[in-house]
This record gives structure tokens, C-alpha cells and sequence, in this order.
């Protein structure tokens, strides 16, 4: 056994057998707890903030391309001035954003391509008839990671793919579609390389993203304005820099102020948080993040409550340790929530699994 | 598959294809072949990308009767939700355009998979 793998398997052989005070030691049969640690707060913001405010979303999201699409859509939302509920879609309001050197040279245009609306309906609750409808934006304010604003990422790929298709040689004139179809495969995995290369160049580059949605309620699902009322707003926002090509440090705030129309109903969340993941070579990976959440309550102040989200996870290759035959990945997890209402002691745990999917991803 | 013939003056400069998107800054690239008036493929003319979207194809009397075809992809940048796309090849002589036109598949929205598309076209010189 070499002398780094006696080191893990001496580490993780401590890490099980230290008493961690009130927290426990579990071994999990997958990687749910592991990840759960992890995943719990969010440090993007959400992909289509509308659909974050409603209470079910729908199982299909249009993808709206045009102008006349959008009206055309939002139009068969309604029946006889009564909205549906399950309704949804995305949309880029600023798609012509002239052409790829136009977009390369003014950071302007780049933010509105990237900025998406979208917008949907969903159930109030179940039984009722009142549709709850949203809508919100997403800006990528900056993305140094997108790859069309970097003119020799898309030379890169530009000069793969065409080398692809040389090698490939002539099509027939007459070649039938499958056979360009299959063309273009080939040409698609012979890039891929390529694309694997950019992606781990530009994983942690410089990134700010705001978000921000409003929900209001439809009585008894009626489209007019004296029977819509604010429901909820969202505001989200995050920020990643890097540090160094392996590390990268990360910021979340997220607030939702809902209009809570009954004692006890949460009128305001809140979540402010901060993450460090490294990769610092090879397979391993850590991420340690702390957030602090808050929620309000109407006319229930003693409800208030207010913890603290810690959560460390450690993860490597089961190859790491010697004797370790099934590939696969190792987590040890360490976290919980600090101080909550109505639980004396910090609920924190440690947690290591063996699983076959990685959690954390560049 | 029906090919249309492109006219260009015989006593005119050089042919060139130029392939782009215009109105997105979508990544265009790819290939255009040469194949002679028997439909033997000659090769490469050349290839088209955003540095360089314009390809010579020769001049008016050495390709009379030749046929070419652009073979290329719109390539995918991970867009979420997918973002739309129209291609545009444009045959011009002394830098005029003479034919415009969207290539069956030149149109649509890219996310994940690059959108591939094809275009076959023949230069009549007359």
C-alpha cells in the first residue's frame, strides 16, 4: 500500500470512529444524504425564475422563439377569460442580437441574448380554483465562461468541426439525409474532445446572475385585473469568482416576500450564503459552503426562526484506497443546520457513502 | 433532390459561397465540396466559419457546369433554452450576390446538439 492510500484509509478509519459529540456517524448505502449536504441551498439562481415562485410546475415548458410565437402561446392560455393551469414557457426577448462578431464586440448585446423570460401557471392548491400565474427574468449579467463571446474558443471548435468533415472526405452529391446525419455525428463526437477541453479550461470562470420573478393569484382562475392579486416576488442573485484555475469561490443571496393572508402564513425568506468548491487534481473534489436562512411569519413573530447551513463533503475515487476493488466514488460529508427553532442542539452529521455518479462536478 | 443552377456572368470575376447567421450570433462552420458536371467529387473548395465565411469557388469559366455543395453545422453552445438560428447562403460574383437562400434545415433553434445542414447548388455560367 503506498503511503498516500494508507493515509486516506488511516483518515477515513478516524473520520467513522471519532465521537462527533450529538452528531452521528452514518455509513448511506447511496449518494442521497451525501448529497442532499450539498444541494440543499442553491448557489445558482434559478434557471426560469417564474416557475420558482409557483406551487407545481408544469411538466412541459415551451420553448418560445419568435415574437408571433410568444403571442400565439400566450393566447391559448386562456378560455373565456379563464386562465389554464399547467402552463408554461421561455423565451429570449432579445434573439436578434446581430451576428457572432457583433455579439463578440459589444458586452451589451451579450447580456441581452442571454437574458431569458419565462412565464407560467400552476394550481393555487389542490381543490382550489385559483391559478396561481408568473412570470420572470434570468440575466447572465456577466459570463466569462460563455463560449460564443470568446473568439478563440469558437475558432477552436470551428476549425475541429470542419477538420472533422475533411477527414471524413466528400459526401455524395445525392447522399440521403441519414448518411448526412451520420456525417455530422461522426463530426459532432470528434469535437468532443474539444468541447471537454474548453469546459474544463472555463469551469470556474468569473459569473454574476440576477434573477427576478412575480406571482400573482387568479381567483377562481379569472384573467382580469380586478381579480388578480400579488401573490409573491422573488429576487436571486449569485456571483462566482475564480481563485486560481482549481478553486471557486461563491456567493448567494436569495429573498422571496410572499403575500401572507393568514396568521402564521410565511410572508418573508431569505437566504445569504457563501461556497468554496476545489479541484485540486486528479479525480478529488471539495466543497464547503455556509448559508444563514431566515423566514418571517405573519402576526407570529414568536415563529420567526433564523439557522445557519454548514456543509463540507469530501470526495475521491474508491481506487484511492487500497483494497478497494469496485470502482466508484467515496463521500464523507459533514454538515447540517446550526440553531434552529425548536431544537436545542446543532443537527449536524457526518455522513460517507459509496455511490457510482459523482456529486460534485466541475 | 433537386439542384438549383445559380447563373453567372462568363466574363465576370470570381464566384464565392458565403455561409452565416446574419441575425444571431449563432457559430456557423463547415465544409464546401466541389464536384465536376459528371458529379465526381473534386474535393475541398474550402471552409466557412465565423473568421472566414466566405469561400472562392473560382472564377465564372473555370466552374461552369460544377456543382458544390456546403456541408456544415450550426455548432451548439449549451443554450438553455435553446436558442434560434437561421442560415443564410448567399453565391455571389464580384462580390454581388446573386442567390440568396436558407438551406432546408437552416433553420430551427440549437441547445445541446450542434444542427447540422446541407446545400447543394450548380453554377451555370451564361
Amino acid at each position: 500500500m503506498s503511503r498516500r492510500r494508507r493515509g486516506w484509509a488511516a483518515a477515513l478509519a478516524l473520520l467513522a470512529a471519532v465521537p462527533w459529540g450529538r452528531a452521528g456517524a452514518q455509513a448511506q448505502p447511496g449518494s442521497g444524504a451525501i448529497e442532499s449536504l450539498v444541494s440543499q441551498i442553491s448557489f445558482g439562481i434559478p434557471s426560469s425564475p417564474a416557475f420558482a415562485l409557483l406551487p407545481g410546475q408544469a411538466s412541459e415548458v415551451q420553448h418560445v422563439v419568435t415574437p408571433h410565437d410568444f403571442q400565439s402561446a400566450i393566447s391559448t392560455w386562456t378560455t373565456d377569460g379563464k386562465l389554464h393551469a399547467g402552463a408554461a414557457l421561455d423565451f429570449r426577448p432579445f434573439s436578434t442580437a446581430g451576428s457572432l462578431r457583433e455579439y463578440q464586440q459589444h458586452p451589451s448585446r451579450q447580456i441581452a441574448w442571454r437574458t431569458v423570460f419565462s412565464a407560467g401557471t400552476a394550481q393555487a392548491a389542490d381543490g382550489s380554483t385559483d391559478v396561481m400565474v408568473a412570470a420572470g427574468l434570468r440575466i447572465p449579467v456577466i459570463d466569462r465562461a460563455d463560449p460564443r463571446a470568446d473568439p478563440a474558443v469558437v475558432r477552436r471548435l470551428e476549425n475541429a468541426y470542419q477538420a472533422a468533415l475533411l477527414a471524413q472526405g466528400p459526401p455524395g452529391l445525392n447522399a440521403t439525409p441519414e448518411k448526412f446525419v451520420q456525417r455530422a455525428d461522426s463530426a459532432a463526437k470528434l469535437i468532443q474532445p474539444v468541447r471537454d477541453s474548453i469546459a474544463a479550461a472555463n469551469w470556474n470562470r468569473l459569473k454574476w446572475d440576477l434573477g427576478v420573478g412575480l406571482a400573482a393569484r387568479a381567483h377562481s382562475g379569472v384573467f382580469r385585473q380586478d381579480s388578480l392579486t400579488a401573490d409573491r416576488g422573488g429576487f436571486w442573485t449569485s456571483l462566482a469568482v475564480p481563485v486560481g484555475s482549481a478553486i471557486q469561490a461563491s456567493g448567494t443571496a436569495k429573498l422571496t416576500l410572499a403575500q401572507a393572508d393568514s396568521a402564521g402564513a410565511e410572508r418573508v425568506r431569505g437566504v445569504v450564503g457563501g461556497r468554496l468548491r476545489v479541484f485540486p487534481r486528479g479525480a478529488l473534489a471539495l466543497s464547503a459552503e455556509a448559508a444563514q436562512v431566515f423566514a418571517r411569519y405573519r402576526d407570529r413573530t414568536d415563529q420567526d426562526e433564523s439557522w445557519t447551513h454548514v456543509g463540507v463533503l469530501l470526495e475521491f475515487p474508491s481506487t484511492f484506497l487500497a483494497g478497494f476493488i469496485r470502482s466508484g466514488w467515496i463521500g464523507v460529508g459533514y454538515g447540517g443546520d446550526l440553531s434552529r427553532a425548536g431544537e436545542r442542539a446543532p443537527q449536524l452529521s457526518l455522513q460517507y457513502a459509496f455511490y457510482q455518479n459523482r456529486v460534485l462536478k466541475r | 433532390m433537386d439542384i438549383p443552377s445559380i447563373r453567372v456572368r462568363p466574363g465576370g470575376g470570381a464566384v464565392s459561397v458565403r455561409v452565416t447567421d446574419p441575425t444571431h450570433p449563432q457559430s456557423v462552420a463547415g465544409v464546401v465540396w466541389v464536384y465536376d458536371s459528371e458529379q465526381n467529387p473534386k474535393g475541398s473548395a474550402g471552409q466557412f466559419g465565423t473568421d472566414g465565411p466566405e469561400v472562392i469557388l473560382g472564377s465564372a469559366a473555370s466552374i461552369g457546369g460544377f456543382f458544390f455543395q456546403a456541408e456544415g453545422a450550426v455548432l451548439a453552445q449549451g443554450d438553455d433554452p435553446p436558442s434560434p438560428y437561421q442560415v443564410v447562403i448567399t453565391v455571389l460574383q464580384d462580390e454581388t450576390a446573386l442567390h440568396r437562400e436558407t438551406p432546408p434545415n437552416g433553420t430551427g433553434t440549437v441547445g445541446d446538439a450542434n444542427q447540422p445542414f446541407v446545400y447543394a447548388f450548380r453554377i451555370v455560367s451564361a
